[in-house]
């Protein structure tokens, strides 16, 4: 059955991609109506899975032809909604689109399509000694077009950048089917940075069909230490004072007492102690004398700031199993709840001491249990919050959390994402972190690349209704 | 942009649903699920079905012939469960689903209540045998499509002298350590025997006794994967009887299926299968921690590990066969890529979803031929029958085996 509204939409398409790859059954695009970020939900209208590059043009066309909204999906796994259709809209899955296109070890490059998954990379760069350096916490899962669509950072981008650092060149198709390339596989551009201008803008400009990454030499020297605190402060003032004193290790993670609770919980041996008020998961790369030099000066400054016990990981197999905990311990936060709010913010490592608190305390009185797992080192802070979506009094409420969070961050000289991205989560915030100025050219840039509003539409930008001062030219500018 | 305002009125499904609830939709498992893979589905990866599931049992979704069709297409391998940071116990979530939504044809009834029946199931298996050696056999051709190609996929049945059953009691060799007790179980019993016999030579080669309680039945499995919950629930419950026969022995499980239906049956039936829990181990952990009297000789030629989806996932049994194996003198093991990944044998899946299948293994057959192995092993029923299949059509070089029988071919006597 095809959705009554532009039929020739969904029989030209389902044409050219095939039942399987063309759905429109309700019943299975039940799956799609949300990412990561559960709450917030859309069915879209129909979900399509290109596996060429015409295809993902022949799509764009063909949207634009019959005003159909677009929203491009990796693996749905973004947490702030980037992924989640809009009203009336379609999803493009690129999860079929995931081959590596072609690797110079010389070079250092690799282009790939942009629903190959972040792990795949590296596993295929491992044997021939490079590494890509973004890891989100979802790299065993998420899609490179998506972390180039989020930014998305990652416990080891506090020393190697998040994903734009890693980005070289983007082939992008526009919104009326034309194809661009953005950047250069040599790192060199002249005049603006457009591909910069595309990574973290959620596909709301145009939407990616291969990507060209630098590559890395595989560190020589891995070190990992877990220091455990009796309380969150002291954990933070260990944080900054690490850093103060020039040391930068190549991941900084604290993980609070409630996440370690959470972790026991879900039956996972993370080996943090059970003990302790917070840990912080340190690591430093790079030649083997430096990661010995550097991680003796931080141990010496967290014994200072007041750790309990610091332990280095003895072999690779433990490294490994402290990293485990980490990227898990969002999700086995299930146990404690049906759903989960994992939020992303911002605010200057100095100020983790007193931000910290203030995060609890918000929870508390709304009653809802937190826990934070968070990267330390850039004070990009994760608030998890448990609660059953089922309850629309405890959906109100996360909802209120969300917001006194976000302003709480602000008004210490905070951002409102680390890297999750705006998507449909945030967007009412952006207010809030950004004057009316900025937000009119916003929408300015949106209509120079979109003008019809399709791709992934009302996301990142508030509604227009809500900038009131907004001057006519920027408005005719989007809706021409 | 909805907020989410879905009913609380939860239909249950029962038994192991409300497990649905601990799945955060972080989308972590996606990347294990065979499925997925394939088809770059949403409805056809473990979040997606769980989502699926979840809205079934909040009566927000109608169980439509779509959305059945693709519950039914997972493998229930359970690699998601290792991949899943919440521990979610999908088997058990789609299992009571199943329970509650699937339709089984007549034909796979009769045929699953053949299984807990021996001397049915040997009747069964020997006419069976008498038409693959008929000149009548041209005649499949006439067959309805469903039932040639099952008739396609069954393996050649062993003779009723090889099918033979085992003695009740064998006793150890040279020094008692200690009893143990063997399910011969149904497919084992029919097309493994040897893997049985050999099973059995081992362990008293290592010192223990080996009982095969006459009151034991087919585990039941295969009928909880489809969905059968009271007939798989009935069968654990004969079983605890039957295995009380020899309270003090270790039950040494050789069918990574059956394994797992007894390391789980105090989840399904509660206390009764408590000992069944207790006391079932595989058969290369158990070797590996109490075979020291046994020897082998060396092994000319490559050998590969796939890595059963029920004892590797599902019982999280992922060192033991290894470790067994390099106690062979010089063994030369390659290891395979993605041997942790479900062959696509499933039980009977292969012959409800023979393109699946088929898809996901030829994935698989691509890694086994970039080992460079003439001998695979693997330790489980289906898992052996689907890679024959598998290597036979590539026209492979490679031998299948049980560890069992691999140890067995090299025990020093």
């Amino acid at each position: 059955m095809l959705p009554a509204h532009a039929p020739e939409f969904f029989t030209t398409l389902r044409t050219l991609l095939g039942p399987e790859r063309c759905i429109t059954d309700q019943g299975l695009l039940l799956p799609w109506e949300c990412d990561g970020l559960s709450h917030l939900r859309q069915l879209p209208i129909a979900v399509l899975l290109p596996e060429t590059r015409a295809e993902v043009v022949e799509i764009v066309r063909l949207a634009a032809e019959h005003g159909i909204p677009l929203t491009a999906r990796g693996a749905g796994t973004c947490l702030s909604g980037g992924a989640t259709a809009a009203q009336g809209g379609a999803l493009i899955a690129f999860t079929r689109m995931k081959r590596i296109l072609e690797i110079d070890p010389v070079n250092r490059t690799a282009r790939v399509e942009p629903g190959l998954v972040n792990v795949r990379l590296s596993e295929a760069l491992k044997p021939l000694g490079l590494a890509y350096m973004p890891d989100p916490s979802s790299q065993t899962a998420s899609t490179l077009g998506g972390n180039v669509a989020e930014n998305s950072g990652g416990p080891h981008c506090i020393k190697h950048g998040n994903t734009t650092m890693s980005v070289l060149a983007l082939e992008v198709v526009l919104a009326d089917g034309s194809v661009i390339e953005l950047g250069h596989a040599r790192g060199r551009t002249e005049g603006p940075d457009l591909r910069g201008l595309f990574v973290g803008s959620e596909g709301t400009l145009g939407i990616v069909t291969s990507i060209t990454f630098r590559l890395e030499r595989i560190p020589p020297a891995e070190l990992t230490l877990l220091a455990s605190f009796a309380d969150m402060r002291s954990a933070c003032n260990g944080v900054s004072s690490v850093i103060a004193h020039g040391i930068l290790p190549s991941a900084f993670e604290a993980i609070d007492d409630r996440t370690i609770a959470a972790l026991e919980h879900a039956g996972k041996k993370s080996g943090y102690p059970s003990n302790a008020a917070a840990v912080l998961l340190l690591e430093f790369d790079g030649a083997a004398e430096s990661v010995r030099a550097e991680a003796d000066a931080a141990t010496a400054l967290l014994r200072a700031a007041g750790a309990l016990r610091i332990e280095e990981a003895e072999d690779a197999a433990q490294r490994a199993r402290l990293w485990k905990g980490r990227k898990g311990a969002y999700g086995a936060m299930g146990r404690l709840a049906p759903d989960l709010y994992v939020m992303d913010t911002v605010v200057p490592r100095s100020r983790l001491p007193e931000v910290l608190p203030a995060i609890g305390r918000i929870c508390d009185e709304l009653g809802l249990p937190l826990a934070n797992v968070f990267h330390a080192g850039e004070g990009n802070l994760h608030p998890n919050i448990s609660f059953d979506g089922r309850n629309p009094d405890q959906v109100r409420r996360v909802l209120e959390a969300g917001r006194r969070i976000v302003e709480v961050c602000l008004k210490a000289g905070g951002a409102l994402s680390g890297e999750h991205g705006i998507g449909t989560e945030k967007r009412e915030f952006m207010p809030l972190a950004f004057g009316p100025e900025t937000i009119e050219l916003l929408h300015g840039l949106k209509a120079v690349f979109d003008p019809g509003r399709l791709l992934n539409p009302d996301k990142v930008l508030p509604e227009p209704v809500t900038c009131g001062e907004m001057r006519p030219a920027v408005l005719r500018g989007r809706s021409a | 942009m909805e907020v989410n305002r879905a009913p609380c009125t939860t239909r249950s499904f029962g038994h192991g649903f409300a497990e649905v609830d601990a799945c955060v939709h972080c989308g972590l498992c996606t990347q294990s699920c065979p499925t997925y893979l394939l088809t770059g589905r949403e409805s056809m990866s473990p979040r997606g079905r769980l989502w699926t599931m979840r809205a079934l049992g909040e009566g927000r979704l109608q169980a439509t012939e779509a959305v059945l069709a693709d519950l039914d297409a997972c493998l229930v391998c359970r690699a998601c469960e290792s991949a899943c940071p919440s521990s979610v116990r999908y088997g058990a979530v789609i299992a009571a689903v199943r329970a509650g939504t699937r339709r089984r044809s007549f034909v796979r009834r009769t045929l699953f209540a053949l299984l807990p029946r021996r001397g049915l199931l040997q009747t069964f298996a020997s006419c069976l045998r008498l038409w693959q050696r008929s000149p009548l056999r041209p005649l499949r051709a006439l067959l309805p499509p469903g039932l040639r190609r099952m008739e396609a996929a069954l393996p050649e049945v062993p003779s009723a002298a090889a099918r033979a059953a085992l003695p009740r009691f064998t006793a150890a060799r040279g020094e008692r350590l200690g009893a143990t007790a063997l399910l011969e179980g149904c497919v084992m019993s029919v097309l493994f025997q040897d893997v049985n016999r050999d099973t059995v030579t081992l362990l008293a080669a290592a010192g223990f006794d080996v009982h095969v309680p006459p009151a034991q039945t087919c585990c039941g499995a295969l009928h909880e994967h489809d969905g059968d919950l009271n007939g798989a629930h009935a069968l654990l419950q004969r079983n605890a009887i039957a295995f009380e026969s020899v309270p003090e022995a270790v039950l040494v499980m050789n069918s990574s299926g059956c394994g797992t239906a007894f390391r789980d049956a105090e989840r399904s039936i509660g206390a009764p299968g408590a000992t069944l829990t207790r006391r079932s181990v595989d058969v290369t952990r158990f070797l590996l921690e109490h075979g020291e009297r046994l020897a082998f000789r060396p092994h000319q030629g490559v050998v590969t590990l796939d890595a059963p989806c029920h004892l590797h996932h599902a019982q999280g049994e992922t060192t033991a066969p290894l470790a067994l194996l390099a106690r062979v003198p010089g063994l030369a093991l390659v290891p395979m890529k993605d041997a942790e990944l479900c062959c696509g044998s499933a039980g009977v899946y292969n012959l409800d979803h023979p393109e699946l299948a088929e898809a996901t293994l030829a994935g698989k057959l691509d890694h086994l031929a970039a080992t460079g192995a003439t001998t695979l092993l693997t330790g489980n029923p289906g898992c052996i029958l689907q890679w024959r299949a598998g290597v036979r059509a590539r026209g492979l070089a490679v031998e299948v085996l049980h560890p069992v029988t691999f140890l067995a071919r090299l025990l020093h006597t």
